[in-house]
């Protein structure tokens, strides 16, 4: 499965051409699902998460609520992407961790975990 | 034809809720057809940005082909949906169905000459009433020729003959209009051309007229009807050609060797059954009442009066015959009818124009033995005479149908068709039995005109209902409908007798030899109102040739003959 690579910055995304193959592309597919705001697509309203909302207006109380609202996101992805498996791919695991944002990092960390078979998990 | 798909078909608003099963399609679509394996998920470039778009313009493009789907399936136009006018109404040309050639109004106008010599009339010719325009219904080559009375017809030319007496001769002549116009009875036409000795013109009957331009959706409704296969070579195919070309037909029913109602079921030298067609027909102008001047002689010796009558239009039945004086006294007279086609013999010719009537009546006298009306001397032929008002009933429109299956562009190959007006049940009067609630007031006038309404229109194969009388009267008031009942005689001739050859004199009329009775079927209620009757057994001398039953007859009848007779208990 092939794509076209993206630069995801805190001003929002370029297009850098690079072909990116296989998980990589399903990765970068959920990423730019966790910074759309839900609604935003006509073609899919529930695809999107709230994660812009609460973290780029810093829109948070404590790092708990944070996590709160990151594993939120995390679910709301993780189901959007549940029906899409016609690649004999199946997304596993979607986390979020927000702990990133009191460590002084402009980024959330965010790790993605999908499995073409359940006995071969890839990160 | 420029059809402007953007502002017919595309739908102003998409609608969101099924974009993302557009997208998914789109999606699996293009994963099965491309050779690249491209990630067009959501979230992806290619997936976000061109097939999202692509979504959007698919979902219009489907909305559009569905609305033009739509509109080629005339059920959904004739039902009132349409999305683009201009292209159904093309598109209904495809079937003959247009606009320009609808006739929005139809009818026959009678022209009256001072002398019965023969004419040539332009077939260009124009009639004039209030101001619309009508021209002659004719399907044959040529001019229009008017024949004296007693010339044959050729039946490859547009040919009327005269009839009528001293300065009165008259013809009937079906025209048209496409213009809708309303004309009433007896309504004053004038005519484009000078004619020689030509009196007056007038309307025979009201006219049949709709309004003037046919909406897409009557014209899609007609195209369905009578589109999927106007010829002449099925039962269904028939009944849409004689739909298509006659839009003011009120019924047609095609009876094909095999039905009861056939009298024509010989075979050929293969034994197959030679192909036959009695197409019965009522148009709207099926019942009108014609009064006609004839001239019968008188014979001293049986002190009668006799002879044939000619008439314009086929008779249904005979009515009355007066004397055509102030004081009109009826005769009681006897009818004999005479077939003149070999191929329908007897009584298969009732109907048709292929017959001949005449009548014989003893001179009527008062008390003192002396004739009420003296006979007149006719000095040229030194005979006795008198003339006399015929009043019959008839359907001016069977010329022009006739006219039709026998000009030579539409007579059916290989077919042999012969165009019959319907068996008619006579009424009296048809009595529907009813209760109804205390204090409720039944409108009469809805009901009466409902039932006429549904009474002259049913023609095989829808035949006749209880059911739809019933609806009526409730529908107007009624709370309950019993039995209905008719006082009614369904005729299988218009005369009292049936002759086999042409009378050579008034002694041949009195002989009983000569003659058989044309049976009369008393008809008592709706039960038996597709009565079955026949006679046409071969090989027999007394062979009447006629078959009646629901495919050929109709109800001969005016609304108010339609009587409400309350019966039973009302309920409180």
């Amino acid at each position: 499965m092939t794509g076209v690579g993206l630069t995801i910055t805190g001003n929002g995304y370029d297009f850098n051409f690079n072909r990116i193959e296989g998980n990589e592309s399903f990765k970068q597919n959920i990423i730019v699902t966790l910074g759309t705001s839900v609604g935003s697509d006509i073609v899919y309203p529930n695809k999107g998460t709230k994660l812009n909302i609460f973290f780029i207006g810093k829109n948070y109380v404590s790092q708990t609520h944070a996590q709160h609202l990151a594993n939120f996101a995390a679910v709301a992805a993780f189901n959007f992407y549940s029906q899409f498996n016609e690649d004999n791919l199946r997304l596993s695991k979607i986390k979020i961790d927000a702990s990133s944002l009191f460590l002084n990092s402009p980024n959330l960390k965010v790790n993605v975990i999908i499995s073409e078979n359940p006995d071969n998990f890839r990160n | 034809m420029n059809i402007n798909t953007y502002a017919t078909y595309y739908p102003s608003v998409i609608d969101s809720q099924n974009l993302s099963a557009y997208n998914e399609n789109l999606r699996l679509w293009l994963k099965a057809n491309s050779t690249e394996d491209i990630d067009t998920k959501p979230g992806s470039v290619i997936g976000d940005l061109i097939l999202g778009s692509e979504s959007i313009v698919n979902a219009a493009l489907d909305q559009a082909l569905t609305n033009f789907t739509s509109d080629l399936d005339l059920a959904n136009p004739s039902a009132g949906t349409i999305y683009n006018c201009d292209f159904v109404g093309r598109y209904v040309e495809n079937f003959s169905t247009t606009n320009y050639t609808e006739i929005t109004s139809s009818g026959t106008i009678r022209l009256v000459f001072s002398d019965a010599s023969f004419r040539v009339i332009d077939r260009g010719v124009q009639f004039r009433n209030n101001n619309q325009i009508f021209v002659p219904r004719v399907y044959k080559e040529g001019n229009i020729r008017i024949l004296s009375p007693g010339q044959t017809k050729s039946y490859d030319s547009n040919d009327y003959v005269l009839t009528g007496l001293g300065t009165r001769f008259y013809v009937d002549i079906p025209v048209y209009s496409m213009d809708a116009t309303a004309v009433t009875n007896l309504a004053p036409f004038e005519i484009s051309e000078l004619i020689s000795g030509l009196l007056e013109i007038y309307a025979i009957g009201d006219f049949w007229s709709k309004s003037t331009t046919s909406s897409i959706q009557e014209l899609a409704n007609k195209t369905r009807i009578t589109s999927v296969s106007a010829n002449a070579t099925t039962r269904s195919g028939l009944v849409r050609l004689v739909r298509q070309e006659f839009p003011d037909i009120k019924a047609v029913s095609p009876v094909v060797v095999g039905d009861y109602e056939m009298t024509r079921q010989s075979v050929n030298v293969l034994g197959l059954p030679s192909p036959s067609v009695d197409l019965y027909v009522k148009t709207p102008l099926y019942g009108t009442e014609m009064k006609e001047p004839v001239r019968l002689e008188f014979d001293d010796s049986t002190q009668s009066y006799y002879g044939e009558l000619t008439l314009q239009d086929t008779p249904l039945k005979i009515k009355t015959i007066a004397f055509s004086d102030e004081l009109g006294t009826e005769v009681d007279f006897k009818s004999y009818f005479l077939s003149t086609d070999s191929t329908s013999p007897a009584l298969s010719a009732y109907g048709t124009s292929n017959n001949r009537i005449w009548v014989k009546f003893p001179a009527p006298k008062n008390s003192s033995n002396v004739a009420i009306v003296p006979p007149a001397l006719d000095t040229t032929t030194n005979s006795f005479y008198q003339i006399f008002e015929v009043t019959y009933v008839c359907d001016p429109g069977l010329k022009i149908i006739e006219d039709f299956f026998l000009s030579p562009d539409t007579k059916p190959i290989g077919i042999d068709l012969k165009v019959k007006l319907f068996r008619p049940i006579d009424f009296t009067a048809l009595y529907i039995n009813h209760a109804r609630k205390r204090g409720v007031k039944i409108n009469q006038a809805k009901a009466r005109e409902e039932i006429n309404s549904y009474l002259q229109t049913i023609s095989w194969p829808e035949s006749y209902s209880d059911a739809t009388i019933i609806d009526s009267m409730f529908y107007a008031g009624a709370s309950n409908v019993f039995k209905i009942e008719a006082d009614a005689y369904l005729l299988v001739g218009p005369c009292d007798y049936l002759i086999t050859e042409e009378p050579t004199s008034i002694l041949f009329l009195t002989d009983e030899d000569n003659y058989t009775e044309i049976p009369k079927f008393r008809i008592t209620g709706s039960n038996n109102f597709a009565y079955k009757a026949k006679d046409t057994e071969t090989n027999y001398p007394d062979n009447k040739h006629y078959a009646t039953g629901p495919r050929n007859i109709s109800f001969l009848l005016n609304s108010n003959q339609i009587l409400f007779r309350e019966v039973g208990n009302n309920v409180v």
